[in-house]
């Protein structure tokens, strides 16, 4: 598979000039990271339509295992999906961290259940590893790896550094995480 | 007028609603506090404002959405005259209650089904001229199509004065086409032999002719019924005609509903598919073939615990409750009784499409804000049902093969 980046369809939020040119010398992922668990997850912001306080979520009988359930946004109904559940992470309470974020994922926007909403991330080329490059069993909804510069070149390295969860980002798509 | 711009209003009008319960919540509870209460009686009087001018939005929203059935009457009116030409049959359609007004999304998908229909009047019904000479009947056969309000309803009859359908010839056809077996032949009642023109796989014609019977049947006519909230049943008297009876909801934008509780969960029932309800007797239970069944004025109602079909688990909520109810739905001539724990009341409902990521989720029609912040799911009952008479029938055949 083809490692190099920057295939139009699979840009995420390529960050561009002023002047709407994006700036091919260093093209720039936006990605919205977010915890679950102990590790640090980020989905492209460009498809981030809102972030909520969990609403009270409908259970729908028979629905798949991932899909906690609806919740009415403005009058549309939302299927949110607890993305613990789909990443097969140990299932944890809702605490006041808990946020669903809107993500647009194909033709439908969903919710997205998440444990804290922690920061915007910009990516150049070099701070990104395909999920393709990188090899092993990675999930179809595994974009690649993010290594943050400004994170990991901050200060001077020290063991506490490298421990520093924010080391290292799962980029995720929005699209398969509903895929089977 | 685009129906999805009209659909996006409904939507404002169905959150307006939503602040409006709110706004009575707070009135309801500021008039409990001695000091605040001119405020609460200033703010009631206010609200009660809101919900007049509210309600007129709503309802002028919906009369928008109306169109006479007229529209799709001249249509087949067309339809009769050309094929009373190619079937050679003297034909008079009598058309009443034309100005009857339905949900425009509903008249578009109307124009297929009643095309069938007309068409199977034409081609079963109305006998050929010769033949109505010997009976005795007056040479021109009469096809009458007739609309009237019914309330939250609109009823449409296709009626012919034809040939009329013979109930012992239904069930051999159902019976050669292994539809059922003889001992279910022996059991059924006369409405559910007429049922049977409904069964997919079911054709009454001996010949394929050009006009009907090319495999588009009953079944595919009665399914878009029920897509559209609908329900369809026939009458027929052999020598005298056939009626078929189609009972619609006047709108699909705002339904009735019965809101129910079940192991701590609420959804709601369309009242279109809702026949009674009533208090679950534990004594008049008996199971037949595995499947619990009650009695209802003298027949046979299957019953279906939401509960179990949902998975709802054993709630400890609701579990020391002794107290169910029973729903009973129908479709076409079948019925079944849904066993919930409680009826929490009527109200009126406006749907709203659940995502594609719920479309494999089969029992729910959508779902709908009843104004108190959490989402309810709408069951749809027709499926519910095909669902539950289905498994019925696949363990009874598993059953029969062990």
């Amino acid at each position: 598979m083809n490692a190099k980046l920057g295939a139009p369809s699979m840009v995420p939020g390529v960050v561009r000039d002023a002047d709407g040119k994006a700036r091919s010398d260093d093209i720039a992922y936006e990605f919205l990271a977010f915890r679950l668990g102990a590790e640090t997850y980020a989905l492209p912001l460009a498809g981030v339509q809102e972030i909520l306080k969990p609403p009270r979520i409908t259970r729908v009988p028979r629905a798949a295992h991932e899909i906690l359930g609806i919740v009415s946004v403005r009058g549309r109904v939302t299927t949110v999906i607890d993305l613990r559940r789909r990443l097969h992470l140990p299932e944890s309470p809702l605490d006041k961290n808990t946020r669903v974020l809107l993500v647009e994922a194909g033709d439908e926007v969903l919710g997205v259940l998440v444990d804290a909403v922690l920061q915007v991330y910009r990516l150049y080329e070099d701070e990104v590893e395909l999920a393709s490059a990188v090899g092993g069993d990675m999930n179809e909804y595994v974009w690649g790896i993010g290594r943050p510069r400004a994170v990991r070149t901050l200060g001077r390295s020290t063991s506490q550094d490298r421990n520093d969860p924010n080391d290292i980002l799962i980029l995720l798509q929005a699209e398969p995480l509903l895929r089977r | 007028v685009n129906i999805q711009k009209l659909d996006h209003l409904m939507n404002v009008v169905g959150e307006l609603a939503i602040v409006r319960g709110a706004v009575a919540q707070i009135t309801e509870r500021l008039r409990s506090h001695p000091d605040l209460r001119y405020m609460s009686a200033e703010l009631h009087r206010l609200s009660r404002g809101f919900e007049r001018n509210l309600t007129e939005l709503q309802d002028g929203i919906l009369d928008v959405r109306m169109v006479p059935l007229g529209q799709v009457f001249d249509k087949l009116a067309r339809v009769v005259r050309q094929t009373a030409r190619d079937a050679r049959k003297e034909i008079r359609l009598e058309v009443k209650g034309s100005e009857t007004e339905v949900d425009k999304l509903i008249v578009e998908e109307l124009s297929d089904p009643l095309m069938h229909l007309i068409r199977n009047a034409i081609d079963h019904g109305i006998e050929p001229a010769e033949r109505r000479r010997e009976l005795g009947k007056p040479l021109q056969g009469v096809i009458s199509l007739t609309a009237y309000q019914k309330g939250n309803h609109v009823v449409i009859e296709v009626a012919d004065d034809g040939a009329g359908m013979d109930p012992a010839r239904l069930k051999k056809r159902a019976i050669e086409r292994g539809l059922i077996d003889d001992d279910e032949a022996r059991e059924m009642s006369r409405d559910d032999i007429l049922g049977l023109i409904f069964v997919p796989g079911f054709s009454t014609t001996e010949t394929v002719t050009d006009l009907s019977g090319r495999g588009v049947g009953m079944d595919v006519v009665k399914t878009n019924i029920s897509k559209l909230g609908g329900v369809i049943d026939v009458r027929s008297e052999l020598g005298k005609g056939t009626t078929v009876n189609i009972t619609l909801p006047i709108t699909l934008a705002i339904i009735s509903a019965l809101v129910i509780r079940v192991a701590g969960q609420t959804y709601a029932i369309p009242l279109a598919n809702v026949q009674e309800a009533l208090l679950l007797d534990p004594r008049g239970l008996r199971t037949v073939e595995g499947r619990e069944v009650m009695t209802l004025r003298g027949g046979t109602l299957p019953l279906c615990r939401i509960r179990e079909l949902f998975r709802l688990g054993d709630s400890h909520y609701e579990a020391g409750r002794s107290r169910q109810f029973v729903v009973v739905s129908q479709l076409g001539a079948r019925r079944i009784g849904l066993v919930v724990d409680m009826l929490l009341g009527q109200q009126d409902i406006v749907i709203k499409a659940l995502g594609k990521s719920l479309r494999s989720v089969r029992g729910f029609v959508g779902a709908t804000d009843l104004g108190d912040q959490a989402v309810t799911l709408v069951l749809d009952t027709p499926a519910i049902l095909e669902e539950v008479l289905a498994s019925d029938s696949a363990r009874r055949s598993a059953e029969a093969l062990s």
